[in-house]
């Protein structure tokens, strides 16, 4: 049991509609978890719940060491989140945009974020309204990860790339994540992401985590860098009638 | 962190820039040069300043980054929370601020460029300042759960209503059976009934918009996501409470525009303008059963046809400032003045209206705006355009008295105006027969002293004299106490001459007697309460004369007045100079009656007081049926005619 991410029992309910029916989820240090299930199963608002956007209906949550509920902002200050689609000012340039980010976080470093945008070959003078989606998500991963925080939280952040840019937004993914062994929660349906960076995988099905371990747990043993068929086969069930890239 | 939330908030609201620069300094100045002679030109830039940056700036500042989806990015930023709401809130006042002295620089540029004398420094309205920054808060707040601009602007409609009118119509209600909430009726009768209800409405509604903000801001800022359905559920409980407040709002209607014909409207005092054309009647209403809390309505009648107009906004009204015609005490300088007092100052033919406007009373033609309350303010030349109204004292030689403001005019027989020696600090308070008390105000205290018209002279009485009626000769005094020399019993009646201080007992007055108004010949109408007698009386000879009194049946008379608005004791005279006083009975009925040759000619009897307010010739007069009518009447004749409200 860590606390960089640890849920129990965790149940957020929309008006009737209850999305969340009793999450149980532990994630190890260090290691990237993805968070798989198809559209409308509660992903995102897993992300936001350890965010402190949301507030859980029932059950208890411990993220980087607090609680979102009570405690949002010391969560904020040690998670990263990159959205499903670039958000910010668009009418502010990245660098005018790490700067504002940047005055709320005491572990902010500009040279780290100069240095990431450099890396990820995103425009510090462009306007976020002038980039592409694939430069407005790697702006997002910068502001992300300029805070050096303790775990990152994507949400679906390839969705809707094409495949050259989402080969390069994953690369870059892929590499930060080998390099500096952060904890990551990411959320997708994309199993091709799931295959190339998920060191465990938690599959989230009626509201609940139906299967968690380490690749080889859940999947058993394949071909490497090959999606494995087990999870072909889950996530076959799951996203039936979804148009999941399978 | 707060200095990049403000550097933000101002480099993201590029359109308040634009509409400083473009709309707000360019476009007075083009209107003022290009078109100099239009209304464009004099349009209310301030005013049109505070309330568009109040409304962009309300509707921008949350709604606009809601809309763009702004939002979810600042609720991720730890402690962005407490930094947004301070900024934001920063930016609305300073913007308004901002925006407020641009406006009013814009009017000083207008004011330079079409008027170029040099005039009174412009005013600030503050009013329209702080009305501004509360819609702005409103807005803010609103635009929290419902960013688009349209539903912020109706919502801000909306949620005063369920707020402000619901509660203050039910505490500002009394309910059989119920003991009401004494703070919150006092509150509610505050906000409803007196003149300085625009400001309380203006700072409870700020400090409402203001929490309403908060809230706002902690709810959509902190769980941007589930703000909607706090939103609806907040716009659910408005839908309940509709019915309430739409009789809330209903009653806040009838505030603003009166009814003269709802039962609870009572007439307070009517002026008719020379030519009988227009009268000016001041109305107002009891809000609640104990008629503690009355709202005053100027309205403009147009007699012939009885139309008529509500003139200005409520706590207002028509004034005169010293004529004694009318008896009016409420003289510029004297006594507090309400907030939103709307006074009008009558000088016969002209009609001054407190701050704003100067009226003619014959044609009721706005002939002036912005005019002060004192009497040195009127524009220059038009003092010497204004009739002065006579008073009801003429002196032997024929000359007429007039107190404007705090001056004293005499009229000689020829019309010559000239000002009487008058001291500094004295205001007449209300006439006393042909002379009227005034009042000092030293820094020891307040003084009454009494101005006798046809001596001329201001007179400081003992302290024991009572002044009732002062005449030409010997002045008609109570006692208090028992005057030095005194034979007489203490508890009557008697004659003081203030030359010499001289005390008599009143010649030919009975102990039953009660004294009458004063008549222009110096004698004094007298009567017996519960009698059906009138006589005259010279108080200084004791002769007497029967009156005799027409058809007046068996009802015995309650008192016998003189028919000014104000009751002082003297008679009125019809334009003819028929001198005119009211006979009040027993029954609850009254009538006029005109003197004329040693008989009376009678109007109608009514069943309800009267208040005499006009002649239109010697045989009509115009009065006040009852507070609630305004009739004419003929002496002599039978029937009666409503003019107002028809």
């Amino acid at each position: 049991m860590s606390d960089v991410f640890e849920a129990v029992g965790l149940r957020r309910d929309f008006g009737r509609k209850r999305v969340l029916r009793g999450v149980d989820l532990d994630l190890a240090p260090g290691e990237c978890t993805v968070l798989l299930g198809r559209n409308g199963e509660g992903k995102s608002t897993l992300l936001r719940l350890a965010l402190g956007v949301l507030r859980p209906t029932a059950g208890a949550l411990r993220v980087a060491g607090a609680d979102p509920t009570r405690a949002p902002d010391e969560v904020r200050r040690r998670v990263g989140y990159v959205p499903d689609t670039p958000d910010g000012f668009a009418w502010m340039t990245l660098a005018e945009l790490l700067r504002f980010a940047g005055a709320h976080y005491p572990t902010w470093s500009p040279a780290r974020a100069q240095d990431l945008a450099a890396r990820f070959a995103v425009p510090l003078d462009t306007r976020l309204r002038a980039l592409s989606r694939g430069q407005g998500m790697k702006a997002m991963l910068v502001l992300a990860l300029a805070s050096e925080p303790r775990l990152l939280l994507l949400d679906e952040p390839f969705a809707g790339l094409d495949p050259v840019v989402r080969d390069e937004v994953l690369q870059v993914v892929v590499s930060s994540l080998r390099e500096e062994g952060r904890t990551v929660l990411c959320a997708t349906h994309e199993l091709e992401v799931a295959a190339r960076i998920a060191d465990r995988v938690a599959v989230l099905e009626g509201g609940r985590i139906v299967a968690h371990g380490s690749l080889a747990e859940v999947l058993g043993e394949d071909e490497p860098g090959a999606v494995p068929q087990k999870l072909r086969r889950i996530m076959a069930a799951c996203a039936e009638g979804e148009g999941v890239r399978c | 962190m707060l200095i990049a939330h403000l550097a933000k908030e101002w480099r993201g609201q590029p359109q308040l820039r634009a509409m400083c620069a473009a709309v707000l300094l360019v476009l007075p100045a083009l209107a003022a040069w290009l078109l100099p002679d239009t209304g464009i030109a004099r349009l209310p830039w301030f005013a049109i300043a505070v309330l568009v940056g109040a409304v962009v700036l309300g509707t921008e500042l949350v709604g606009g980054e809601a809309r763009r989806g702004q939002l979810d990015f600042l609720a991720r930023l730890p402690g962005a929370l407490r930094q947004t709401m301070r900024a934001k809130l920063c930016v609305l006042a300073g913007g308004i601020l901002v925006l407020a002295g641009i406006g009013y620089v814009a009017e000083l540029l207008v004011a330079s460029l079409v008027a170029p004398e040099p005039g009174e420094a412009l005013p600030l309205p503050w009013p329209m300042l702080l009305w501004s920054l509360v819609l702005g808060l409103w807005l803010l707040a609103t635009s929290c759960w419902w960013p688009a601009t349209l539903t912020s602007l109706v919502t801000v409609l909306l949620i005063p209503g369920l707020l402000l009118c619901t509660p203050l119509l039910l505490f500002s209600m009394s309910f059989p059976g119920i003991e009401p909430v004494p703070g919150l009726k006092v509150l509610a009768q505050d906000l409803l009934g007196w003149s300085s209800a625009w400001i309380h409405l203006s700072v409870y509604g700020a400090v409402c918009g203001l929490v309403l903000a908060i809230l706002g801001f902690r709810r959509v800022l902190a769980r941007p996501r589930e703000s909607r359905a706090y939103g609806t559920w907040f716009a659910t409980g408005a839908l309940a409470f509709m019915p309430l407040w739409i009789l809330g709002g209903t009653d806040l209607w009838r505030w603003f525009h009166v009814d003269p014909k709802a039962s609870d409207t009572l007439i307070q005092e009517v002026q008719v303008g020379p030519g009988h054309r227009y009268a000016f009647v001041d109305l107002y209403r009891a809000r609640n059963p104990d008629g503690r809390v009355q709202v005053a309505y100027s309205v403009l009648v147009e007699l012939g046809s009885g139309a008529w107009r509500q003139v200005g906004a409520p706590q207002s009204w028509w004034m005169t400032p010293s004529t004694l015609d009318n008896g009016i005490s409420w003289c510029p300088g004297i006594g507090p003045t309400p907030a939103l007092l709307r006074a009008q100052c009558s000088l016969s033919g002209k009609q001054l209206v407190d701050p704003q406007e100067l009226v003619d009373a014959e044609t009721a033609e706005v002939l002036a705006t912005g005019v002060r309350y004192h009497f040195e303010d009127v524009p220059e030349g038009l003092l010497d355009s204004v009739a002065l109204a006579s008073t009801p004292y003429r002196s032997r030689s024929g000359a007429t008295f007039h107190v404007l403001g705090d001056r004293l005019w005499i009229v000689d027989a020829e019309g010559r105006r000239g000002e009487l020696p008058w001291s500094q600090g004295d205001y007449p308070l209300y006439p006393i027969g042909h002379g009227f008390r005034i009042v000092n105000k030293p820094a020891g205290g307040i003084t009454w002293r009494y101005y006798d018209l046809g001596r001329r002279m201001v007179h400081e009485p003992p302290k024991s004299i009572q002044p009732e009626l002062i005449r030409e000769g010997a002045w008609l005094c109570g006692l208090i106490g028992k005057a030095e020399g005194d034979v007489g019993p203490s508890d009557h009646l008697r004659l003081y001459w203030p030359e010499t201080g001289a005390v008599e007992p009143v010649h030919g007055l009975d102990p039953n007697d009660r004294l009458g108004p004063l008549l222009q010949d110096e004698r004094v109408v007298v009567y017996r309460s519960g009698g059906s007698d009138l006589w005259l009386l010279d108080p200084e000879t004791g002769e007497r004369t029967s009156l005799g009194l027409p058809s007046l049946g068996a009802v015995p008379i309650h008192r016998v007045l003189g028919p000014a608005l104000i009751r002082s004791p003297v008679s009125v005279r019809t334009p003819g100079g028929a001198e005119v006083i009211q006979i009040d009975f027993e029954d609850g009925s009254s009538c006029l009656a005109r003197l004329l040759d040693g008989g009376l000619a009678l109007t109608p009897t009514v069943n309800e007081r009267i208040q005499l307010v006009s002649f239109l010739d010697d045989d009509t007069a115009i009065v006040i049926v009852g507070r609630k009518t305004l009739e004419r009447m003929r002496f002599g004749r039978s029937g009666r005619e409503i003019l107002f409200p028809r």
